[in-house]
């Protein structure tokens, strides 16, 4: 009989090589295929939706669910909205799929995602992760994505995949402020989120808080500070660093925090919580973190901690936004764009000022009473589509010891 | 009788029960130094929990155990088992399965032992215990026959005041059995170790111990020579239990009795005219072929040398006969039983000897 | 003929391979390419860093084990069925959730410090950042691995060994030195192979409490889109792991025949007499229990209590479907790793050594990686070759799967090796399928092996983060994603509850199974 065990190891050892023998074959397939898909595709899908209105218009039914929502809108009196519903109108049927690929978590965008899907009908799965793992995710299933939409945390993990998005229509980037959106058209920004120094109010004044981010490396704030070099938003900010300020002097900064005994902190939330407790007198976060904090802890300043701005303007004052953007091997496009729009809808902007307390970005909706007005950031004049070179900040990073190679 | 000093295990009035029941019931029993100790009984008779408490192993609830002079339980004392002097060879073997032979062997020598002396008292063990060459091997290598002089070798190697070997040869091969048990009563007899040997099979009490021990029920049955329990068994139980057994009425008259089978000689002290019963060996019984005897051959067992035939009295009484293989009758067919002992018979009245 | 369960053993292999398939796609030039990196001082300095809290950690908390087990098996002590639960509970608490709770607590502006400062003392407690930090978190996490494999060794041991030893003049302690130890040592490794798995692969508590370990390093790369990088230094992770798999396969085939095959008889235990230590031993295990569950356990009430929301509002933000996918997800792959181990096991014997050799180191590896980079492997691998798969439960379990089999695998050999697979022939001599044995031999046989194999497999699925977040289906979420959404978000108290709930759900089926043992045990004695 044939002894199976002596070449069993043969087999699989023979088939494991070309297995991978395989794999890098397919490897190198799918780098030439996009160009080819690219030209292809968006001819087909004219064609698509040309027949499918004509067969659409005569349904009746379909009709009264939009209906509802344009009393509800009429309430609100929202311009941005009527446009929505009008696209919906158009649409065959309110029914159809959205996959969006969330850098955000469920617990921020999760409501609003519901109310866009009870508006619309539009069924939409979301896969909720961190940005820049999503964006691995991304480039690694390439063109068969199933994804329609990637909404992320930051500019950088959209621009790292910037090849795979496809360009979005003038309509839904011309209410965006221009440094809130891509240079070529391929995403826009949903909010605005402010870096700031969170601060100590027993140990700060914040008289005595410097200017802009050079002001840290004095002796004075020794021991004193934290930052999150591995958060995606910091990274993001030394990027503009670099843009604003050049590798060398960025570099020098990072060196100067480091010889300064900055505290590491995985991510922002630790930090706001350790300068509440007075473990740092300054922490460099994004904006928002903080007010959940103080609005756990009660009235009055149970929290002893606040956000500064920084008033010298510079990299320090970088508002970033959360970008969303439509992926170019997306099927289900006017769903895509409908998603879109509506982020960028009063409706929604209205939610993340008043649940998140993020900036708006269009024109129309309040910023939140308890934040800083944008208008008194000093922002850099900078565009954020330039920020997408965060691979360049970890090297800077890891090359000033402030991460580890 | 056992002189007073040369007494090397002394155990009295030992109790100890389990559940409210008494496995161990008042137990009082002399061994002599270098004096091997059958211990035997059914299964349940409370042979492995008596072992137990003899090494400290389990804690009787009464009673006093000393060892070479040494008292190691009473109701004050209960010296813990590594204290006793005491070794044990178990039913499972229990050796060491990450040592070789010779560490097994070599585990219980203290180290602050002369290393020489050591050595050579551990090569002189694995000689005698026929092991010599199996020195580096593995439990798991070894056979069970191996296994169990490894495991004679390692309790022999502290040199214990007193050996308890908890039925050694149950788990092994007849045919190891029998050179196994000749070797280890050579090896003990040649240490002069004391030992209490417990079994349950017969034959292996008989062969292996100096005096037996009949447990029943937590209670000695008998203790006594080997020669005696077979011969004079105190009671029934004795009698059935170690050997085969069949009892016959007769009738006392001066030193004879006479039974339906004969009449035979009696060693007891009783009076004419009693109704005894008669104690039978199946060597005591003989049978001829006889169309009009007086009973008929209900089976047999072939036992290659002889047959065991179990015959039906005319009267109803069964009994067995012990019979050369060269008798071979059938089974159903007419015997005449006749009694031939060639010896004196013991009788009973009330299952216990007179 | 061509058995079944040899192509499905052949799937088996593929399947554990697809991480490497990828690593060696993004990661073998990237090695080459940056090969005086590797040896940079910054580098080295790394790898020393996360050897050191290794070696640490495995060691502390396998000697925390090892009294815990003696404390727990082979002593008379007091309310040994609480301890036996309370002592295994940190099992269920997630890294990242652990450290979040330690530097609360233990942190330099902590609870320890608010207490100490409302004495009246001031200035500052040790600085728990760090290694030292590092240290404690994670083995006061990691030692019931230790304690769970040692206990199931202890109560397989042969008593009659203890017994023999005793006879021969060796104390209970110079017999649990001589003797048990040796004939735990397979389960002493194992779960010390399993610690130092954990810590290498750990990324939420060393982050958290700002140590810098290879995986942090793994991670940091992910983060700035470096995947070849990443995918570099996890072959390097790969290469660090060899030595400890080396050794941890060598103990299980190897040792395997030395140590005690027997069962023990269950009634007839002989328990250490603890006396007047009785009262030392439960303290020191209070402290344990302290430390490693007490104090996380005030701390998640006191995330929870920070909220404004009344109890039921924070509840109802909490979706049922996270329990559900929970529950279902970890049975699902703790059935599926205990299949998989019973057919690996049984149908490559100990004579087929290089096979098994193979299969177990690249299991071994599977739980070394961090689970990033087994979820992207799985991304690479079903999106090309396994498309109709991707993004569905089949894909998510297969990657837990590899994740965690060898935590599933250890203990079940450890009972295959004590019972031999003699019965599993009588019963295929007997004319039974596959199958059939498997149902009515092996996993009657090997029960106490298999439950612990799933309890570990349910457990860590239960808290696995990336591999979820990447892996499953779309709109799915369990407590796990539930806790790290909102920790992040700074939604405490929603964290503490799904914190609370996963607790809970951890909880029962290690009830259970610690009690179906106590079931049989009076059987036993039952029948006797």
């Amino acid at each position: 009989m044939f002894n199976y065990k002596k070449y069993y190891l043969f087999f699989s050892m023979v088939l494991l090589l070309s297995f991978s023998f395989a794999c890098s074959e397919a490897q190198e397939i799918i780098k030439e295929v996009p160009v080819e898909v690219i030209k292809e595709v968006p001819v087909e899908v004219v064609k698509e939706v040309q027949v499918e209105v004509e067969k659409v218009v005569e349904v009746d039914k379909i009709k009264e669910v939009p209906v509802e929502v344009i009393k509800e809108v009429e309430v609100i009196k929202e311009v941005q909205v009527e446009k929505v519903v009008k696209e919906v109108l158009e649409i065959e049927k309110p029914a159809g799929k959205l996959v969006v690929y969330s850098g955000r978590k469920e617990s921020l965008v999760g409501p609003i995602i519901e109310q866009f899907q009870s508006m619309t009908g539009i069924e939409v799965e979301v896969n909720y992760g961190t940005s820049t793992e999503i964006a691995s995710q991304l480039m690694l299933e390439g063109d068969k994505s199933p994804a329609d939409v990637f909404y992320a945390q930051d500019p950088g993990a959209v621009g790292s995949v910037v090849d795979m998005l496809a360009p979005l229509s003038v309509d839904i980037l011309e209410p965006i402020p221009d440094w809130a959106k891509s240079d070529q058209g391929k995403w826009v920004g949903v909010t605005g989120r402010a870096r700031v120094l969170v601060y100590n109010t027993d140990n700060v004044s914040p008289d005595d808080l410097p200017l802009t981010l050079n002001g840290l490396c004095d002796e004075k704030w020794k021991g004193r500070m934290g930052w999150a070099p591995t958060n995606s938003s910091f990274q993001t900010m030394v990027t503009g660093m670099r843009q604003i300020w050049g590798e060398e002097k960025t570099k020098e900064w990072i060196e100067c925090m480091i010889a300064n005994e900055v505290a590491v902190y995985p991510k922002n939330t630790p930090q706001v919580e350790a300068a509440g407790k007075s473990e740092i007198d300054i922490g460099l976060v994004n904006h928002y973190y903080l007010y959940k904090f103080v609005l756990d802890a009660g009235e009055g300043d149970q929290f002893k901690a606040r956000n500064h701005h920084l008033l010298g303007g510079g990299p320090g004052s970088l508002v970033m936004v959360s970008p969303v953007a439509i992926l170019s091997t997306s099927e289900n496009k006017s769903n895509a764009e409908q998603f879109v729009t509506f982020m960028t809808s009063k409706i929604a902007q209205n939610y993340f000022v008043n649940n998140i307390r993020e900036y708006p970005l269009i024109e129309g909706v309040k910023t939140h009473p308890l934040i800083t007005p944008m208008g008194d950031i000093k922002q850099p004049d900078i565009n954020l589509s330039e920020l997408a070179d965060i691979e360049g900040s970890a090297k800077l990073l890891q090359e000033a010891g402030a991460l580890p190679k | 009788m056992i002189k007073n000093d040369e007494i090397d295990l002394e155990v009295s009035n030992l109790s100890i029960s389990f559940n409210k029941t008494k496995i161990i019931d008042d137990i009082s029993f002399n061994l002599g130094n270098g004096e091997i100790l059958s211990l035997i009984g059914p299964s349940g008779s409370g042979k492995t929990t008596l072992i137990r408490c003899l090494s400290g192993l389990d804690s009787p609830e009464i009673g006093n155990i000393t060892i070479s002079n040494v008292k190691v339980f009473d109701e004050n004392t209960n010296v813990a088992v590594e204290n006793r002097d005491v070794g044990i060879v178990f039913q499972d073997f229990a050796l060491f399965p990450h040592m070789t032979v010779e560490e097994n062997i070599s585990f219980g020598i203290k180290k602050n032992n002369n290393p020489e002396k050591k050595t050579s008292s551990i090569v002189e063990l694995l000689l005698l215990c026929g092991i010599y060459n199996l020195r580096n091997r593995y439990p798991d290598e070894l056979s069970g026959g191996e296994q169990q002089r490894v495991a004679l070798a390692r309790s022999l190697a502290t040199s214990p005041k007193l050996l308890l070997m908890d039925e050694p040869f149950s788990n092994l091969d007849a045919i190891f059995r029998s050179q196994l048990r000749i070797d280890v009563k050579r090896i003990l007899k040649y240490l002069k170790i004391t030992c209490i040997f417990v079994t349950h099979d017969q034959q292996e009490a008989l062969y292996m111990g100096d005096r037996i021990i009949v447990l029943n029920e937590g209670k000695i049955q008998q203790i006594d020579k080997n020669i005696n329990v077979f011969q004079k068994p105190q009671n029934e139980f004795v009698a059935n239990f170690i050997g085969l057994a069949d009892f016959i009425e007769g009738k006392i008259a001066d030193n004879y009795a006479q039974t339906e089978i004969g009449t035979v000689e009696i060693n007891s002290n009783v009076s004419n005219g009693d109704l005894v019963e008669i104690l039978v060996r199946p060597d005591d019984v003989s049978i001829k072929k006889n169309k009009s005897g007086n009973g008929f051959i209900i089976s047999k067992e072939y036992k290659g040398m002889y047959y065991i035939y179990h015959i039906k009295l005319n009267s109803g009484k069964m009994v067995k006969s012990l019979s050369s293989h060269i008798n071979d009758y059938d089974v159903g067919i007419k015997v005449d039983v006749q009694l031939s002992p060639g010896h004196p018979l013991v009788c009973y009245k009330n299952k216990l000897i007179v | 003929m061509f058995a079944i369960n040899r192509i499905l053993i052949f799937f088996i292999f593929i399947l554990f391979c697809v991480p490497f398939i990828f690593l060696f796609e993004f990661g073998v030039t990237e090695i080459f390419n940056s090969i005086e990196n590797l040896f940079s001082i910054n580098y080295l300095n790394l790898i020393t860093n996360t050897l050191i809290l290794v070696v640490s950690v495995t060691v502390t908390s396998s000697i925390i084990g090892l009294f815990l087990s003696w404390a727990t098996e082979m002593c008379d002590l007091k309310y040994k069925k609480i301890w036996r639960i309370l002592l295994i509970i940190p099992l269920v608490i997630p890294s990242y959730f652990a450290g979040y709770i330690f530097i609360l607590f233990y942190g330099p502006k902590g609870e320890i410090f608010d207490f100490i400062n409302s004495l009246g003392f001031t200035g500052n407690i040790p600085n728990i950042y760090g290694f030292w930090g590092a240290w404690v978190c994670l083995s006061s996490l990691c030692y019931p691995y230790a304690y769970l494999n040692l206990s199931a060794g202890l109560k397989s041991v042969d008593r009659k060994l203890e017994d023999a030893s005793r006879v021969l003049g060796y104390n209970h302690f110079k017999t649990f030195y001589k003797i048990i130890l040796p004939n735990i040592k397979t389960s002493f490794f194992a779960g010390g192979v399993l610690i130092a798995l954990y810590t290498l692969s750990d990324f939420g508590a060393v982050s958290a409490l700002q140590y810098n370990t290879f995986t942090l390093a793994i991670y940091t790369k992910f983060r700035s889109f470096d995947l070849n990088g990443a995918a570099a230094s996890s072959i390097i992770l790969v290469l660090i792991s060899i030595p400890i798999i080396y050794y941890a396969i060598n103990m299980s085939i190897i040792n395997s025949s030395r140590i005690s095959q027997r069962p023990s008889n269950l009634s007839n235990i002989k328990l250490f007499d603890l006396k007047k230590y009785q009262p030392l031993v439960q303290f020191i295990l209070f402290i344990i229990v302290l430390i490693s569950f007490i104090i996380p356990f005030i701390m998640i009430f006191t995330l929870i209590s920070r909220t404004n929301l009344g109890i039921y509002e924070t509840f109802s933000v909490i979706k049922y479907s996270s329990i559900y996918n929970t529950i279902i997800g970890s049975s699902l792959t703790g059935i599926l790793c205990v299949i998989i181990s019973l057919l690996v096991i049984l149908n490559l014997s100990k004579k087929n050594t290089i096979l098994r050799y193979f299969f177990e180191s690249v299991m071994h590896f599977g739980f070394t990686l961090p689970g990033i980079v087994i979820a992207l492997s799985f991304v690479y691998f079903s999106i090309n070759y396994m498309f109709p798969i991707y993004q569905t439960w089949v894909i998510l379990i297969l990657g837990y799967t590899v994740l965690f089999l060898s935590t599933a695998y250890g203990p079940i050999v450890t009972s295959v090796n004590l019972i031999g697979d003699r019965y599993i022939n009588a019963s295929k001599s007997l004319g039974k399928g596959p199958i059939n044995t498997l149902i009515n031999i092996s996993i009657p046989l090997y029960r106490p092996g298999i439950i612990k194999g799933f309890l570990n497999v349910f457990i860590l699925t239960a808290k696995e983060l990336p591999v979820t977040l990447i892996l499953a289906p779309l709109n799915f979420n369990t407590l796990s994603t539930v806790i790290w959404d909102n920790l992040e978000e700074a939604n405490f108290s929603t964290a503490g509850v799904a914190g609370l709930l996963l607790i809970i759900i951890i909880i029962i089926p290690t009830y259970l199974s610690i009690h179906i043992d106590d079931i049989k045990i009076k059987f036993i004695n039952r029948k006797k």
